[in-house]
């Protein structure tokens, strides 16, 4: 039986640490209120799975090989991002096929890795973390939680346990919302049309609060929303966790 | 630094299909009718993962002895009094169906619906030769009619409203005006009716032929395929190198996975299995032809990676999943098969320079691997297709590419880059999130949008300030 | 053609992998039902989910207590049809041998079951080798002559079918279907021909029967 971890690196997707950093001081704070000593490694960069999509596998390595030695020594990795988490779990090995040294130690990272809602409920099995958001949340299910790490109980099991919030799902919470990286520029008319698909049964539901479990989802779907005179707002399902500013009163 | 690519025509077909409402409206239908009624049987069956598992099995176990298989099921169908060809082209197989109505006198061809012979581009070809091609399948029947090329590999007119459909007879068949779908479907039954009893030669293609046996295994819903290969003298079944089965064990798994996969049926209205010509005189062809073709198969057989896309079953489940399908439809894709599958065989098949398009737009949402009866790993294919594509760029591209990332991989490079983009993205967007200025590619991506531009502080830089809560 | 042949076999053989090793002997594992019903439903209810299912689709179900029953049946459905041209195959014979005279008295007249005449029928009358409940199904083959004519050109179909006949799962169909002698053809009927082409509005009896009988004969022929 391992011991729960008492530290964890914070290991925080390009996207959030440069468009909504709200993300890196929400997982600080709900990560240290699980009672964990958080660290943030700040010579991290990006894991590079904008560039292994794009099939430029010798670019992709050399952004994995600096991601792999920051987090060398860290026990525990958590990172606010599947997409992120999925790349180095399933891709980078496949990156390092050929060189065996670096592929033990993808494969050593990527048994160290976790997606923030697999961490809290499944290594340390907290879904209450006292936060308090009154409101009506809807969740989209981000893809490569879902399908490329079968995360679909957990954020929501997270979100039940918030006080004031009411939980409710949409008509088709797992069709992809169109972000897809550089998809979102590149097939912007299409792109768009999916997001405001997604933002349509979002209001549907009357739900206040669109959350998302990736930044790219977020990026995708917030710029989208914000175009609209509605009252619908997208958040990081970490910000949800860590409270509503001003709400926690109970 | 990230180029991007002029549009083209396949981004202004792209645009076109988004624009067209009534085709959002049909294809959404379309996908979420065949989605639910497939999950809605899933949701009854225990075993459905272990069926995936046994399908593929199946599959796998003719493709590695393919040539094994295929001489067992020319043995078989010889045996069985029916006639087999092999034909490595499209032309070979046209050239032979040909020959064969010269031989017999024969004019007029009625078709069953097969992706094969639309594959290979069948039917004009038969036509220059001076015959008679008629398409039974309602939805091919209606597409042949207006020049078309089908949008959805089970509703090939889907695209088509009952209006447009009520013209269409109206004009080309001489009709008086109707839209009901009943009339229109009973229109086309009464034409097609005697020419399923005069024509001299029936070509379909086939689902599964088992090499154990020889028996051709034929899945329809409307009829017309017993029609066509009951009917005619000569029926000629062609199928793709890949659609042979071991045996009746293997038939049944594949039996059970393809209807509901395609359709949500557990059957369709009608499963035909064929031994041969008829044995009773009137009750059958007097002959039967099976064509073995080749075409990219052999190709792709070679290929280590992609060879597993030859497990296809032609279900259409990923189509049906695919979020980037169900909004540009099959007019959109650049050959004949449409959808994940039709992305990758045609990488395979075709060469990255036709598929780039099509690889590129997808936002590797994984749904169609999800859902695949045979376990196709699409989602990894359409990585490998990018892959080979950069790899076939010139050094130069690639190499700066390279060296970017480099830079990037190092806190001062990401820094460095940070800056640059906040200043890019001061000169072209406002602080409201409106474009002022820039690329036309930007212009795009701020429509509808309001963009966010970088914070002001990123999370990297605030630590350094000691912040903390 | 064999220089084709030779060239496509041996394109096959270079492109398959070297570690492939010989083709396997032993037979896949059995004709197993992955749906598991058999285990879920008692073996009182094949008959239950078959008409459950056939209905679902669209078919008509009626179960013959006995001959006379047989015949109030298949008169009501006649009688309903309008037309009096019917088809009857002779595998409908092998499973109810009174009906030949029971048409007489009914004043239907009798078509042979082949073409051209079959064409005109308005009903085709046949047996069936077997009905399959997990997909609603009746199995036709061609041990008889007239059974594929007469199941495919009327537009109402009519099928006798002894309650015996009846399996649970595709998989004991396709096994049987594989047994000798083997039929030279066969057809799964699930319901009547059908067609979603056209905005996918459900239209039934495109180019097959638009309506089609299941009678079970729910008692022992005897000698």
């Amino acid at each position: 039986m391992t011991d729960l971890p008492s530290q964890v690196y914070l290991f925080l997707p390009c996207l959030a640490d440069l468009f909504y950093p709200v993300i890196g001081r929400a997982s600080i704070k709900v990560l240290k209120g699980a009672g964990l000593e958080v660290i943030y490694p700040r010579e991290q960069t990006c894991c590079g799975q904008w560039a292994f999509n794009m099939g430029r596998h010798g670019a992709a390595r050399a952004m994995a090989r600096h991601l792999i030695r920051v987090f060398e020594t860290a026990s525990a990795v958590v990172c606010p991002s599947g997409s992120c988490v999925l790349t180095v779990r399933r891709h980078y090995p496949e990156l390092f096929r050929n060189e065996s040294d670096w592929k033990a130690r993808a494969q050593a990272l990527a048994a160290r890795t976790f997606e923030l809602t697999d961490f809290l409920v499944n290594v340390i099995g907290l879904t209450d973390l006292g936060a308090v958001f009154p409101g009506r949340a809807v969740l989209h299910d981000s893809c490569h939680p879902l399908r490329g790490l079968g995360l679909k109980e957990e954020p929501r099991s997270l979100l039940r346990a918030v006080r004031g919030l009411e939980l409710v799902e949409m008509a088709e919470p797992e069709i992809c919302c169109g972000f897809g990286g550089a998809f979102m520029a590149r097939y912007a008319p299409l792109s768009r049309a999916m997001a405001v698909e997604k933002i349509d049964q979002a209001l549907e539901t009357g739900a206040g609060y669109l959350v998302l479990t990736e930044p790219g989802c977020l990026l995708n779907l917030d710029s989208a929303l914000k175009d609209r005179q509605v009252s619908l707002k997208a958040v990081h399902l970490v910000q949800v966790l860590a409270g509503r500013p001003g709400a926690e009163n109970a | 630094m990230l180029k991007m690519p002029k549009p083209n025509l396949f981004d202004l077909n792209l645009n076109r299909a988004l624009r067209n409402r009534f085709l959002q409206l049909a294809l959404k239908r379309a996908t979420g009718a065949f989605k639910d009624l497939r999950t809605g049987i899933i949701n009854d069956l225990d075993k459905f993962q272990e069926l995936r598992e046994r399908a593929k099995e199946a599959k796998d176990r003719v493709l590695n002895h393919l040539d094994h298989y295929l001489t067992r099921l020319e043995a078989s169908v010889t045996q069985a009094r029916g006639r087999v060809f092999w034909a490595s082209t499209g032309d070979e197989v046209a050239g032979y169906i040909v020959a064969l109505a010269r031989e017999k006198g024969l004019k007029s061809v009625v078709k069953g619906k097969s992706m094969t012979t639309e594959e290979i581009g069948l039917n004009p070809v038969l036509e220059q030769a001076g015959l008679e091609v008629l398409e039974t399948d309602l939805g091919e029947y209606i597409i042949q009619l207006v020049g078309e090329r089908p949008s959805h590999l089970i509703v090939p007119a889907v695209h088509k409203t009952r209006e447009e459909t009520a013209r269409l007879f109206q004009k080309k068949l001489g009709l008086a005006y109707t839209d009901r779908p009943e009339e229109l479907t009973r229109a086309v039954r009464d034409r097609l009716r005697g020419r399923f009893l005069s024509a001299g030669l029936g070509v379909t293609g086939v689902n599964f032929a088992v090499a154990e046996t020889g028996t051709l295994v034929l899945l329809e819903n409307e009829g017309n395929i017993r029609m066509a290969s009951t009917l005619p003298r000569i029926h000629v079944a062609v199928m793709g190198l890949e659609k042979v089965v071991a045996d009746f064990r293997d038939l049944a798994v594949l039996l059970q996975i393809l209807p509901i996969s395609a359709t949500g049926q557990r059957l369709p209205s009608y499963v035909s299995f064929i031994n041969g010509p008829g044995r009773h005189p009137g009750e059958g062809p007097e002959e039967l032809h099976l064509i073995l073709y080749d075409g990219y198969r052999t190709k792709v057989l070679a290929d280590p990676d992609f060879r597993q896309v030859l497990r296809c079953l032609r279900c259409g489940a990923c189509l049906n999943f695919c979020p980037v399908y169900r909004r540009i439809g099959g007019h959109t894709y650049p050959w004949t098969y449409s959808g994940p599958i039709g992305v990758v065989l045609t990488a395979a098949a075709r060469g990255l320079e036709e598929a780039g398009d099509i690889v590129g737009a997808s936002t590797l949402c994984r749904a169609c691997g999800q859902v695949c009866p045979v376990m196709i790993d699409l989602p990894e294919l359409i990585l490998e297709a990018r892959r080979r594509l950069a790899e076939q760029e010139p050094a130069g591209p690639a190499r700066s590419f390279d060296l970017a990332a480099r830079c990037l991989a190092t806190p001062v490079g990401f820094d460095l880059a940070a800056r640059g983009l906040s200043a890019a993205a001061e000169a072209m967007i406002d602080r409201r999130g409106r474009v002022r200025r820039g690329p036309e590619k930007i212009w795009e991506l701020g429509e509808g949008r309001r963009l966010p531009r970088p914070a002001e502080e990123p999370f990297r830089r605030s630590l350094f300030k000691g912040d903390e809560e | 053609m064999t220089g084709v042949r030779e060239k496509i076999l041996a394109r096959i053989r270079s492109a398959s992998l070297s570690s492939r090793g010989a083709v396997p002997a032993e037979p896949g594992p059995d004709f197993r039902d992955f749906s598991q019903e058999e285990t879920r439903y008692s073996s009182e209810e094949p008959m239950g989910l078959f008409a459950q299912r056939w209905q679902a689709l669209g078919g008509v179900w009626h179960q013959a207590a006995d001959p006379l029953n047989l015949k109030e049946i298949l008169k009501n459905i006649l009688e309903k049809t309008g037309g009096g041209r019917v088809t009857v195959a002779p595998s409908a014979f092998n499973s109810a041998p009174e009906l030949g005279e029971f048409f007489q008295t009914l004043g239907l007249k009798a078509i042979p079951p082949r073409l051209p005449e079959a064409a005109s029928a308005s009903v085709g009358i046949t047996g069936a080798f077997l009905a399959v409940a997990y997909s609603g199904s009746l199995v036709l083959v061609d041990h008889d002559p007239g059974e594929l004519t007469a199941s495919l050109l009327p537009p109402v179909h009519l099928v006798l079918i002894p309650r015996k006949n009846l399996v649970f799962s595709l998989g004991q169909a396709v096994e049987r279907l594989g047994r000798e002698p083997r039929p030279g053809r066969a057809v799964f009927i699930s319901g009547p021909s059908r067609t979603a082409d056209i905005e996918l509005t459900l239209v039934l009896g495109v180019h097959g029967p638009r309506e089609v009988h299941a009678v079970f004969l729910d008692y022992d022929l005897g000698s």
